[in-house]
């Protein structure tokens, strides 16, 4: 018996690629085969069973949060306001979002178009990454239909959380625009395509200001309380700094990891165009993430010696910190520079990999773990982390979805 | 009779490093013993020894001391940058030379 994807690909593969005009939308979304076939190779696949045991228990979870307040689900206090749910939804997942700023400006602004087969994959996986962070803040905010209140009902620009708000929702709409030529591609809209490259270089740009400010406001939210979080990861004068290129290498190392994950796992849905030049792109990006690193490094090192903090070095928690530098940005460092200059592109997918976690890792040690230090440790309720996991398994379904049907790995052939 | 030379700078500089590299060995586990085998204490009373660490009476007395580590982190970074950005950059493609004889 043929595996699905070699089913999918003899259905709809050569004709989805070659034109998409001739298709009807029954025929797009369910990708050439019938609701029946389409529904039978869902219930065959593995990977599907183990998303629909993890929504199973998550969406009652998710509906006792809204139904009886966040209480019931999390351990958050006046102490430890944020969790896990922000910890990694929100401040996790925003700097492994910034591909797509980074790969628009490498291939619109500086015309290295030999990023471009990369570049649609890094730009859904920023979209996603912002759009799955506002998902994860309304699951701990609640009351959804107030998210217009920094918009139009209460501005609130004293509020770092303010910037916040407005550059989610106006990067997110840039986002949302420079992913449409994409879309305009499967739904046959060539006007709509027409229209968005006129405006891609503006496009661009916004999304170069709005996403670099967002990345530093992110850090500067730490700025209203910076007694609270242990010295070694506040540093007032450069928390934007330190978020905002943290964030760059963040990025890239996402969508090395993400470019690989597809390539072994949605081969049928890859063009030649981006299996054979991909292994050249990740090494293009690994060049590009190692320069980030060993700047914020010394960023990092900086910030110490501004606010004197040599001693704390030696302390346990110095320890821990410089765990986190080292297994989380020096060794990527390295692992990046010998495999750059030695070709080896596996190896520097595996830092790619470390790095991605080392990044998460550094934002819940600021939001969750060196968080009022002082006081009790905060350990989250399973709850809590099944409602992560949920909320992970819609980025995981939609991320499939879109990338099975949208021209992002493939081009379309006019 | 250059390989002689060779030898005995080679020896000269393989004695130096020997000697040196005994002596900081030395020097590391007698301080370690000073300090009760704790290598926090001894790396915090290097800190102080070097000057990286020290009690600062006035704010001027603070800026001047952590502008001056700053400087010489940054003077550090200016050099090891395009070092490391010319380590990475390593141009891969190979040149093919030949012996052109005659004119």
């Amino acid at each position: 018996m043929k595996p699905v994807s070699a089913n999918i690909t003899d259905a709809v593969g050569q004709a989805t690629i070659v034109s998409g005009s001739h298709r009807g939308l029954l025929d797009k979304i369910f990708l050439g085969l019938s609701i029946r076939n389409y529904l039978g190779q869902l219930l065959t696949n593995p990977v599907n069973w183990i998303l629909g045991l993890i929504l199973a228990i998550g969406i009652p979870l998710l509906c006792q949060r809204y139904l009886f307040g966040l209480q019931a689900i999390t351990h958050g206090s006046q102490d430890y306001p944020w969790g896990i749910l922000l910890g990694f939804g929100l401040f996790g997942m925003v700097p492994l979002s910034a591909s797509g700023f980074l790969l628009s400006t490498t291939v619109e602004i500086f015309r290295r178009d030999d990023f471009l087969p990369i570049e649609r994959l890094a730009l859904l996986n920023g979209l996603l990454g912002y759009f799955f962070a506002v998902v994860f803040l309304l699951v701990d905010l609640g009351m959804p239909w107030r998210l217009t209140y920094p918009m139009v009902v209460s501005f609130g620009p004293a509020a770092v959380l303010f910037l916040v708000a407005w550059h989610v929702a106006t990067y997110l709409s840039v986002q949302i625009a420079e992913m449409l030529p994409a879309v305009s591609e499967w739904a046959d809209w060539p006007g709509l395509k027409r229209f968005i490259k006129k405006i891609t270089l503006g496009l661009t740009i916004a999304g170069i200001i709005l996403s670099t400010l967002h990345q530093g406001a992110l850090g500067a939210l730490f700025c209203y309380a910076p007694a609270k979080i242990h010295p070694l990861w506040i540093a007032p004068e450069f928390q934007w700094l330190h978020f905002f290129v943290s964030s760059i290498f963040a990025g890239l190392c996402m969508v090395i990891v993400v470019s690989w994950l597809v390539k072994h796992t949605m081969t049928w849905r890859c063009d030649r165009r981006y299996l054979s030049t991909l292994d050249g792109i990740t090494l293009g990006l690994a060049k590009g993430a190692a320069l980030a690193m060993i700047t914020y490094l010394v960023i990092k090192l900086v910030a110490v010696a501004h606010d004197q903090e040599w001693l704390l070095l030696i302390s346990g928690w110095g320890l821990y910190y410089l765990l986190e530098l080292g297994l989380g940005t020096v060794v990527p460092l390295v692992i990046f520079a010998y495999g750059v200059r030695h070709s080896r592109v596996t190896m520097v997918r595996w830092g790619a990999l470390l790095a991605v976690a080392g990044i998460v890792w550094n934002r819940l040690n600021t939001v969750l773990i060196c968080y009022n230090y002082r006081l009790h440790q905060e350990i989250p309720y399973w709850k809590e982390l099944w409602v992560v996991l949920t909320v992970l398994g819609f980025y995981f379904i939609v991320y499939r979805f879109i990338l099975y049907r949208i021209p992002v790995l493939f081009r379309w052939r006019q | 009779m250059k390989i002689v030379i060779k030898a005995c700078l080679f020896g000269v500089v393989l004695i130096t490093g020997v000697t040196i590299g005994i002596w900081s060995l030395l020097a590391f586990t007698a301080g370690l013993k000073q300090v009760d085998w704790q290598l926090t204490e001894l790396l915090r009373q290097y800190l102080i020894a070097t000057g990286v660490v020290k009690p600062t009476h006035t704010l001027v007395d603070f800026y001047s001391h952590i502008k001056g580590v700053e400087y010489l982190i940054c003077v550090a970074f200016f050099v090891a940058f395009p070092l490391f950005f010319k380590y990475v950059n390593k141009d891969v493609n190979e040149v093919e030379t030949r012996k052109v004889s005659g004119g």
